[in-house]
């Protein structure tokens, strides 16, 4: 450990930036990791601040009072409760890990997390400057990412294995005070949500810079094929759930069902996400949930799109 | 990792963060609004790494290591996924990867995409029509500056904005012509961060000096109506008049 501390300070000090200049796609590697980096950053922090007032304060049996006693009716209103978190898909991922290890139900608190990245206020108003003149595309996103999060929430609670998570084991009794409950489960929720978002950034800030531009001109008029490529796009991609929607909206050439979905995928599950809750969860977790939504959000944004936006554009 | 490389790694991770903010580099990666927030999470992380330090040094040794035991059970579901353990995470999952941030964000400061990356895959989509319900005026007086996507708006067909004779300026870097010959003046558009970067762009019409590609201008002149269509991919023609070679901003990207 004094090695890496010695080693950051010593590299601060050799010209990386010059020897940089002679490789382009590295130093764009290394912006966009940057970029994806400092952009989830305070969402994080927002994330681990909530997971650990949620430690401090929301004792097990508070939650437990909070929802409702039968699994489904809990999947539902942890839906629900998604809206409040304004945040990005960063956040959600140590909150809903805090909310399981003070005893919610494993699919409530999976449900939220797929929910409150895509549902919340910060995103639709986003989603609805994307699509000046084009509500129902708001409506879309809303509906399709509730819809997901609430199928595979009550897939979860009917066809889940306990073992398949691996615990944060039982609830501390930090020998007194709520500041020291507060401060530990922050600090340990940052550096591991942190850790992970740092390897899930890295990986999308290469696949970035290699997956060719012209993915997107392929898929004109395709449904099918536009569907597949658009949502393999919003996992490989890693987009915020604050910027997708702007990023979708200027793909004039891509039917809007297709983009819909590119909305609907990115913040269930992409390839930053995917990582980060292997490392919240466990592998087996992760091996199971990922393939699980991507499939559950792709069919549900297609036909919630083929209803509401029609298959015309 | 032991508990105080731990506390180290976040303290000099929130350093990090709150050295970029200061000396402005934070603006290669994301928009300036992000900034108080990227205060406001840099301070945070610091004073969790203090207050964790004080506390440790405070609760002495031997009852500190207790502590931290206790502390890697309750918290460490990344270690028993591995059993026989790839990585040397105590309890807190790969917090060693939050050496890479560090990292570049420090020692390897990358440069903002610019000119290396027009229209490569991490700047991918260009010119696309606006969706604006109504596209407003040019601002009054001489030579108004105004941005590059601003142009795109009203050189297209349907704008509804006079153009004609309207002398602006317009600030960005030279980049190769999409069309193939002469120069295009370019800027890196963003939304939220650079990883969801594209690239504009205008033709320049007119005499161009000897100006290497990459190099930031401003250029004065005049907006072609209308030749921002479908035909040529969104991209308006602007007539120089004059062109001067400027500094590199400091946020060098342009935002919706």
């Amino acid at each position: 450990m004094y090695l890496l501390c010695a080693g950051i300070i010593v590299s601060l000090f050799l010209p990386i930036a010059d020897v940089l200049g002679d490789f382009p796609r590295l130093a764009t590697t290394a912006t966009v990791f940057g970029a994806i980096f400092v952009q989830a950053l305070p969402f994080l922090v927002l994330g681990v601040v909530v997971s650990g007032l949620i430690a401090a304060f929301a004792s097990p049996e508070l939650l437990r009072r909070l929802l409702p006693r039968n699994r489904y009716a809990a999947v539902g209103v942890a839906g629900g409760a998604g809206a409040l978190l304004p945040g990005c898909e960063c956040a959600s991922v140590p909150v809903s890990r805090r909310l399981v290890s003070q005893g919610v139900p494993d699919a409530a608190a999976l449900t939220f997390m797929l929910s409150a990245p895509a549902i919340n206020p910060v995103v639709l108003v986003a989603t609805a400057a994307a699509f000046p003149g084009e509500p129902m595309v708001v409506l879309a996103r809303f509906s399709a990412s509730l819809l997901t999060a609430l199928i595979v929430g009550a897939l979860w609670a009917r066809f889940g294995r306990a073992r398949w998570i691996t615990r944060a084991g039982h609830v501390h009794d930090h020998r007194g005070s709520r500041w020291v409950a507060f401060t530990e489960s922050a600090r340990h929720d940052l550096l591991q949500a942190g850790g992970f978002l740092v390897i899930g950034a890295a990986v999308a800030a290469v696949l970035h810079v290699v997956v060719p531009a012209s993915m997107y001109e392929t898929l004109a008029s395709q449904l099918l094929l536009g569907v597949l490529v658009m949502a393999a796009l919003a996992f490989v991609l890693a987009l915020c759930s604050e910027a997708d929607a702007f990023v979708v909206a200027g793909l004039s050439m891509v039917p809007l069902v297709p983009r819909l979905v590119f909305l609907v995928v990115g913040p269930a599950i992409d390839v930053k996400l995917a990582i980060m809750q292997s490392g919240a969860f466990g592998r087996s977790f992760a091996m199971r949930f990922g393939p699980l939504t991507f499939v559950v959000a792709t069919v549900t944004a297609t036909v919630v799109g083929l209803l509401l936006l029609g298959g015309a554009r | 990792m032991s508990r105080e490389a731990q506390n180290t790694l976040l303290l000099l991770l929130g350093g990090a963060v709150l050295v970029t903010v200061h000396t402005g580099e934070h603006l290669k990666y994301v928009r300036p609004s992000l900034t108080p927030f990227l205060v406001v999470s840099g301070v945070l992380i610091v004073l969790l790494a203090v207050a964790t330090m004080i506390r440790d040094y405070r609760a002495g040794d031997s009852v500190a290591h207790d502590a931290v035991d206790d502390d890697g059970d309750v918290a460490g579901p990344a270690r028993s996924h591995e059993p026989g353990g790839g990585h040397h995470h105590h309890g807190a999952g790969p917090a060693w990867a939050l050496a890479l941030p560090i990292l570049v964000l420090l020692a390897v400061a990358p440069p903002a995409i610019g000119a290396n990356a027009v229209d490569s895959n991490s700047a991918r989509a260009g010119n696309a029509p606006s969706r604006a319900a109504v596209i407003a005026d040019l601002p009054p007086g001489e030579k108004p500056e105004v941005s590059l996507l601003r142009v795109i708006q009203v050189a297209q067909p349907e704008s509804g904005v006079d153009v004609e004779d309207r002398v602006v300026t317009v600030t960005g870097f030279l980049a190769p012509a999409v069309s193939g010959t002469g120069l295009d003046l370019a800027r890196i558009s963003i939304l939220c961060c650079a990883a969801d970067a594209r690239t504009l762009r205008m033709h320049l019409v007119g005499a161009a000096p000897a100006l290497a590609e990459g190099t930031w201008v401003q250029v004065e002149g005049t907006i072609a109506p209308g030749s921002a269509s479908a035909e040529s991919q969104w991209v308006p023609d602007f007539a120089v008049s004059r062109m001067q070679a400027v500094e590199a901003p400091q946020f060098q990207y342009t935002t919706y």
